[in-house]
Order: C-alpha cells, then sequence, then structure tokens
C-alpha cells in the first residue's frame, strides 16, 4: 500500500464528459516524485507541441505532492500545469491555503483535464462522487463571488479553486483563485481553464492521509522547531509577511520602479512592509499547518476606500508590481486593485507590467488618451490603474490589447515599444531586478516557464546565504558574472524537489532533512542524491517539452532594458547584464547542466536522468 | 552465555552517543542547536553521528545516522550534523580516535576570542590537553573547514574552532567527553583568574619539565 500518496489521478474529458481514474505505479513516482514532477510527466507524455494552448487536447492539471496536507509544516499547497497561453510552451502556476488538502482528503492526488466543455461547468468532487455541473448561473462572476455562492449552495467545507471573467475571455495572464484570494498566477492557467469552459473544480474530502509512520515524524519535527523557525526570511515573514522584505530590495536595487526604469524612488516607505503592517493590516492567516502566517488580513481604514477588506492582502510582488512599478504610492489604491485582480482572476503580477508598459507607452507619446479609452495614463494615477485593471479583466479597449500579455501587445503596439516590454519568453517579469542580483538574469534566461523568479532562488545564494547540504558553501558575489551557472542548476533541481513533493519554500527547512520525511511518510527509501536527481530529472523534463515547443538558446533571454540600460542611481548602479555577460553565463549554465551549445540536452544527459530508453 | 553480533555493540554505542550528549546539553556545553557527537567501534570505516538542527536536549538512538569515511550517509533518516566533514576527516587522519564531539563550550571559544590561549594553569591542562591550537575561522559545514581541522588535529586531543566551538577526540566516548570537559574547566579557572589578576602564575617549571619537553606545551 501507498502511504502519503493517494494513488489515484482523476481523470477528465469535458469534451466527451467522461470521467476515469488512473492510478500511477511506484516506479514513476521514485523518479518524479509527485506534484509538478508528475505534472511535468504528464503533459510531456501527453501534450504534443502542434497543440495550442487553447485547443481542448491541452491538458490543465492540477497536482498535489506525497507530503500536500500532512503534518509535515508548509504542505498547503498545489500546482497547476498546462502549456502556456503566453509562452506557448511549459506553464505553472502555485497557490496555498487549504483547497490542496482538500483534494487529497477526497482521495486523489491530482486531476488532469482535457477537453473542452460545450457550455460552462464547474468540477465537483465529493470523495468517490465526481461529477461535472452546470455553471450557468456563475458564468461571468468574479473568482470571490463564484466561492461565496458554491459555498451557499453546497456548503461552507466544500474548497473552490475558480476562475473569474477574465480567465473566461482567454486574458492570457488570468489566474486561478483558490480559498477566498490565493492565487495560482503565473502563466495563464485561468485562461487555459476558460477555454475549457471550466469555472471552476471544487472539493470536499473526508479521507485520513496515510503516512508510513506518523509517530516518527511528530516526534522528529516537534525537535526540529527550533531550527526551522531560526532561519532569517522566516522570522521576517512571520512578523511582517514577505512585505517585510520590500525595503531590503530596495536597498539592493532589486525592487523595481517605474517599469524597471529608476533605482531611486523617495515613496518608497510609503509602501513598505512597515508602514503597509502599520496602516492597515489587521491580522494574520496561515495556509494548512504552517507556523509561519505569511498571509495578511487588511482593512482600508481612510476614504475613499474605507471599509474596503481584503482576507489575503497584498504580499511582495503585488505591492511592488501595483506600487514602485507604476509610481503608485497609495497602499488602499494597491489593495483596491488587488481585489480588482482577485475579482477578474488576474495574475497582479502580469497585470501591474502590462499596465507599467501602458504607461510607458503614453509618456513617450506611443499612445495617446484616445488610444488609452481617454485616461491619462501618468505614473501613478490611480484611477487609470484601477480602470485599465477593468478594461483588461473585460477585454475592452486598450484592456483588450494588454490582455495578451506585454509580449504580445509590444508586438502589436510597435514603435520600438518591445524595448521597454519586461518579460522572457512571453511571460512578464516579476519583481526582482536582475541588474541587481546577476544569477537571478541567468534565473530568469533560462527557466522554463519564463521570468521566474521562484525555480532556484538563486539570489538568496547572492544574499549569502549558504546552503551547504547542497555543498553551495560560498557567498556568490551579486554583481558577479561566474559561478552562477553551475549554483543555479544546483538551486533549480532543488526547487524542482520542494514543488513535487509538495513543500512551501518558505520554510526553512535544510535540504538534508527531506529525503528522510519523505521516506518516513511514503515508505519509499531515498537519500539525498536520488531526491536531488529526480528535481533534476524533473528539470530536464520540462526542458524537453520546451525543446519540442521550439524553445532553444535563442529564447534565454533577458528584456532590452536589462541588457542595455543601467540605472543613474540607486543600488544597481550603472550595473547591466550584457550579451557577452550573459552568454558567459549560459554557457556555464548548459554545461553544468549536460545541455549542448543550443540548450538542448545531450542524449548522455537524458540517459543517465532515465529520460532516454 | 548469549552470543553478541555486531549490530549490538552498535546499539550500545548509539545508546552512549545519545546519553554523552544529553550530559554535554545538561552541562551547558551542547546547546540545543549547537554541537554535535559521533563515534565508532574501533577501526570500522563507518560512524555513528547526531543529526543537526534536532533539539540536542532528546536525541534517540533511532535519530543518528550512519555515514562512511567520506562522509557520506549509509544509514538513518535524519540530517546528518552539518559537521559531518570534519568527523570524517578525523577519523581518516587518526586510526586511534574512535569518538570526535564537538562542544560550544562557551568560556573556552570566549577566551580564543579574546584572543588568551589556553595555559597549563592546573596538571589538568597541561597533562590532559597538552597544547590547545586554535583553527582558524571557516564557515560551519564546509569542506575549507574540514580541511582545517584535519591539519590541526594531528597529535592534538582538543581544538578551539574560532568563533565557533571546540572539538575534543577520543579513543571512546569517554575520553572525548572528557576532554571538552576540562577544556572548559581550564578556561573557567583562567577566567577567573583574568577577572583579578592579568599575569597569571603557572605550575613551576621543574614540575613542568617533562610535560613541556613532551608535549611541546
Amino acid at each position: 500500500m501507498l502511504h502519503g500518496y493517494m494513488g489515484k489521478i482523476l481523470r477528465v474529458d469535458l469534451s466527451s464528459e467522461k470521467i476515469w481514474i488512473d492510478e500511477v505505479d511506484e516506479e514513476t513516482l521514485k523518479k518524479f516524485i509527485g506534484g509538478v514532477g508528475l505534472a511535468a510527466k504528464i503533459i510531456y507524455d501527453e501534450v504534443k507541441p502542434e497543440f495550442s494552448p487553447f485547443d481542448p487536447e491541452n491538458r490543465l492539471i492540477f497536482m498535489t505532492g506525497p507530503l500536500t496536507g500532512t503534518l509535515v509544516p508548509c504542505t498547503g499547497r498545489y500546482v497547476v500545469c498546462a502549456k502556456s497561453p503566453l509562452t506557448n510552451a511549459w506553464g505553472e502556476a502555485h497557490s496555498g491555503g487549504f483547497w490542496a488538502r482538500e483534494l487529497k482528503r477526497a482521495g486523489y492526488d491530482g486531476i488532469v483535464i482535457e477537453g473542452r466543455s460545450e457550455k460552462p461547468v464547474y468540477l465537483l468532487i465529493n470523495d468517490e462522487y465526481v461529477s461535472l455541473e452546470n455553471a450557468g448561473n456563475l458564468w461571468g462572476r468574479g473568482c470571490l463571488e463564484t466561492e461565496e455562492l458554491i459555498k451557499e449552495h453546497l456548503g461552507g467545507e466544500f474548497k473552490v479553486a475558480c476562475i473569474g471573467p477574465a480567465g473566461e475571455r482567454l486574458v492570457r495572464f488570468a489566474a486561478i483563485i483558490n480559498d477566498e484570494g490565493r492565487a495560482a498566477g503565473r502563466c495563464g492557467m485561468g485562461a487555459v481553464m476558460g477555454s475549457k469552459m471550466l469555472k471552476a473544480v471544487v472539493v470536499r474530502g473526508t479521507k485520513e492521509i496515510p503516512m508510513k509512520d506518523p509517530e516518527r515524524i511528530r516526534n522528529i519535527l516537534r525537535r526540529i522547531y527550533p531550527q526551522i523557525m531560526s532561519f532569517p526570511t522566516t522570522q521576517i515573514h512571520a512578523s511582517y509577511g514577505t512585505s517585510g522584505e520590500l525595503l531590503s530590495f530596495y536597498e539592493y536595487g532589486d525592487a523595481p520602479i517605474k517599469n524597471f526604469a529608476l533605482g531611486k524612488w523617495d515613496e518608497i516607505d510609503r509602501i513598505s512592509g512597515e508602514t503597509y503592517n502599520a496602516k492597515m493590516v489587521k491580522g494574520k492567516r496561515a495556509c494548512w499547518n504552517c507556523p509561519i502566517a505569511c498571509w495578511r488580513y487588511v482593512r482600508v481604514d481612510e476614504e475613499p476606500y474605507a471599509g474596503l477588506e481584503l482576507k489575503r492582502g497584498p504580499e511582495y510582488e503585488t505591492l511592488t508590481a501595483l506600487g514602485s512599478l507604476l509610481l503608485n504610492d497609495r497602499l488602499d489604491v494597491i489593495v483596491r486593485a488587488n481585489l480588482l485582480c482577485n475579482h477578474y482572476g488576474l495574475d497582479t503580477i502580469s497585470a501591474g507590467v502590462c499596465i507599467a508598459f501602458a504607461m510607458e507607452c503614453y509618456e513617450k507619446g506611443i499612445i495617446n488618451e484616445q488610444d488609452a479609452m481617454g485616461l491619462n495614463l501618468k505614473w501613478g494615477n490611480a484611477e487609470a490603474i484601477l480602470r485599465l485593471i477593468e478594461a483588461i479583466g473585460e477585454r475592452k479597449g486598450l484592456g483588450d490589447i494588454l490582455a495578451e500579455g506585454v509580449k504580445r501587445a509590444s508586438e502589436k503596439i510597435g514603435m520600438e515599444s518591445e524595448r521597454f516590454a519586461m518579460h522572457v519568453k512571453g511571460l512578464e517579469m516579476p519583481m526582482h531586478d536582475p541588474r541587481a542580483f546577476k544569477g537571478m538574469g541567468l534565473q530568469y534566461a533560462v527557466s522554463n516557464r519564463g521570468a521566474c523568479h521562484l525555480q532556484g532562488l538563486i539570489l538568496r545564494v547572492e544574499q549569502g546565504e549558504r546552503i551547504t547540504d547542497l555543498k553551495i558553501y560560498e557567498r556568490l558575489d551579486r554583481f558577479e558574472i561566474k559561478g552562477k551557472g553551475k549554483v543555479l542548476a544546483i538551486v533549480q533541481n532543488w526547487h524542482e524537489v520542494l514543488e513535487s513533493l509538495i513543500i512551501c519554500k518558505f520554510l526553512g527547512i535544510p535540504p538534508g532533512h527531506i529525503p528522510g520525511l519523505y521516506t518516513l511518510a511514503t515508505g519509499i527509501s531515498t537519500t539525498l542524491e536520488q531526491i536531488l536527481q529526480a528535481g533534476e530529472r524533473i528539470y530536464n523534463i520540462k526542458r524537453m517539452f520546451n525543446v519540442k515547443c521550439g524553445i532553444t538558446r535563442k529564447n534565454d533571454t533577458l528584456p532590452y532594458r536589462i541588457m542595455h540600460e543601467g540605472l543613474s542611481e540607486g543600488g544597481t548602479l550603472g550595473h547591466f547584464i550584457s550579451s557577452e555577460d550573459l552568454n558567459v553565463m549560459l554557457n556555464e549554465y548548459y554545461a553544468a547542466r549536460g545541455w549542448d551549445e543550443n540548450g538542448v540536452p545531450k542524449d548522455e544527459t537524458l540517459k543517465r536522468l532515465g529520460l532516454l530508453e | 552465555m548469549g552470543e553478541f553480533s555486531a549490530g549490538d555493540f552498535e546499539e550500545e554505542l548509539k545508546g552512549e552517543i545519545c546519553k554523552t550528549i544529553r550530559r554535554l546539553f545538561d552541562r551547558g556545553l551542547i546547546s540545543a542547536l549547537g554541537g554535535n557527537v559521533s563515534a565508532r567501534l574501533p577501526g570500522a570505516s563507518e560512524f555513528w553521528i547526531t543529526p543537526s538542527g534536532v533539539f540536542k536536549g532528546e536525541l534517540m538512538p533511532n535519530d543518528l545516522i550512519k555515514a562512511d569515511l567520506n562522509g557520506r550517509v549509509t544509514e538513518g533518516f535524519l540530517r546528518p550534523s552539518v559537521e559531518t566533514p570534519f568527523h570524517a576527516a578525523i577519523y581518516r587522519k587518526r586510526a586511534d580516535v574512535n569518538a570526535v564531539i564537538h562542544s560550544h563550550n562557551p568560556i573556552a571559544t570566549g577566551l580564543a576570542l579574546a584572543g588568551i590561549p589556553i595555559q597549563p594553569v592546573t596538571v589538568e591542562a597541561a597533562v590532559v590537553l597538552r597544547r590547545v591550537q586554535v583553527v582558524p575561522w571557516a564557515f560551519p559545514g564546509t569542506d575549507a573547514l574540514a580541511d582545517l581541522v584535519s591539519k590541526h588535529i594531528e597529535g592534538a586531543r582538543a581544538l578551539i574552532l574560532m568563533n565557533h566551538g571546540v572539538i575534543g577526540v577520543g579513543s571512546n566516548l569517554l575520553e572525548a567527553e572528557a576532554i571538552v570537559e576540562t577544556l572548559e574547566e581550564v578556561a573557567t579557572v583562567q577566567l577567573v583568574a583574568y577577572l583579578f589578576k592579568k599575569d597569571l602564575p603557572l605550575i613551576p617549571e621543574e614540575d613542568m619539565e617533562l610535560i613541556k619537553r613532551l608535549y611541546k606545551v
């Protein structure tokens, strides 16, 4: 009998309305762990490169991991994977909360959805009872309202992951929202869901998640808490949420300002974690079994938005994407914009980057008020920010162009606007300027889903974190080019492990503890070397999917601004990543990965990883 | 009379490791998160070591990890001590050593920070500890620290790690424990003396001649 895993993958074909169960053999689980690893294996096997992201044949996969929902802390997360409508290549998005645990308690490790329904439906999972339900009355409604209506109808114990109007209208950066505002935001997974006419996945489960040796795990965890809670970022996240790092990132020149064009902004204190927590945070919340509790419950006390509440308030990425990136220093406007994004089901990062792009077009005279639906798109204009989010969510006017994502919008608008369209492979840049941490530049350039700040988090090593279990003993100078490739490959492999188990990256648990916890949870014996190799295998199978989709070295690049423009002040003063610098990093990285000079995994690498028969 | 297998001795050894670390914890020489203990059966090519990051006051035999002399884990579930590389390095270098204790002796470590060497203020200081060298700073858990320890451990029973703690070695656990405890005792005596007087009276030259010549104290 399997432990940790529930042993079942729910399969749903929306075209034929057929529902069935697949079982995954132990050998595959050993090789791909679960979570993003198992999803990558399924997508690699089943999604042909010629399928477009909105074809019914594209798969939309919700996956949990063997540790999801267990007594191991910070295991409330799930991953959604599909071919991305932003990149036409590998797409993945992650979210926390309670939905993932509920799915496992219903008896499933994951759900693979294919086909397209003729009419709006939602997938109802109530333990063994699985059905497609009419979502006609939900279509067109916002995410938070949809969740409320479903709970009113079925009961509060059901957990809901759903899309809003943006996903329905195929906004390419539409998110999937669960648990009252948690977002699987990146890569447009909500748009893939909308293309399938699937409004929500609603789950309730009553089963126990089997563990091989729960008493032993409990006993060990009790005694490693002092170490886990001593991890530096854990204390910051527990005290302030991720916003607690905003000022520190600003000092590095890492927090982007005015579409990555400024290095200094006098108003930064107005949106800092300290100000945010003092002014409007009213409480703290945690995902399933999380001792850190980084969510913030917020309420605005001042007009014009007095009384406005968000159960899942903005965190670092949102504060920056809808704040400093737009020269918006009003926290109340950020909260209002975040609420709108949650309503429409939009990724706040991509939304912020698209709006910043529009504002820069406006500033440069590439578009005018008429193009912008009569809006004055000057930097920091609150009304313009809020109206543009609505226009994107409803695909109206300029919003319809921005809804295609910043890459396609810049291609449509032209006039050299691609020079300040901040994306990699089509995915909008997150809120860490790679000129501040050049390893992050390499990470953005090569990450399988495009500009990704989470797949590797090499900036932590550039900030001075040693990961002795992974043989990362030395701090990497943040502006140095050499040495980044090898270390990035290691931390990326490790993050594939975390995203497959699935454990939140905010848990400061050293890698050396993980194989033991996995073994005691699943009964599948593993070592750190073995599980790291599984991470490497997962990273490579995603790359191979991307190679099938046409991704090679030419796509492993960075926005023009990052490669040509240094900032005249601030923490990155004058630094940029030239194409020569990037090539040095890419060469080292490809060599460390066992890829050829074009960025394609060599046969010997694939054979070593068991990916080539 | 029943027969014993190697496994019985290993279980006994694991129990002794846990008792040792508990005694050191109770004495304040190993803290909740700092310090580690390892031991091997005489001449064995593998050793048992305490886990990393697990509260040191409540370790149990099944928490321990077995590693080979290259520091590779061969048995056990938990994360091995981050200092496994220097434990392995000591066993590789010193066939006579079967137990290694890395404790966080506050006073011995503090004296080293102040630049004050351990001196022959008692007979134990000279006889038991011999010459106690200070190993320069290297980041904990790194191969660089293991290399430095390996260089300094030749002919030593005790070392002080700058900004870190101390190491005591022995032919068995009790000997290694006696070393780190004696080191702290001597350091404490020196500290107390230094509080009142800077120029300490050492043991008379004639009483120390043999020891000095042999141990180069």
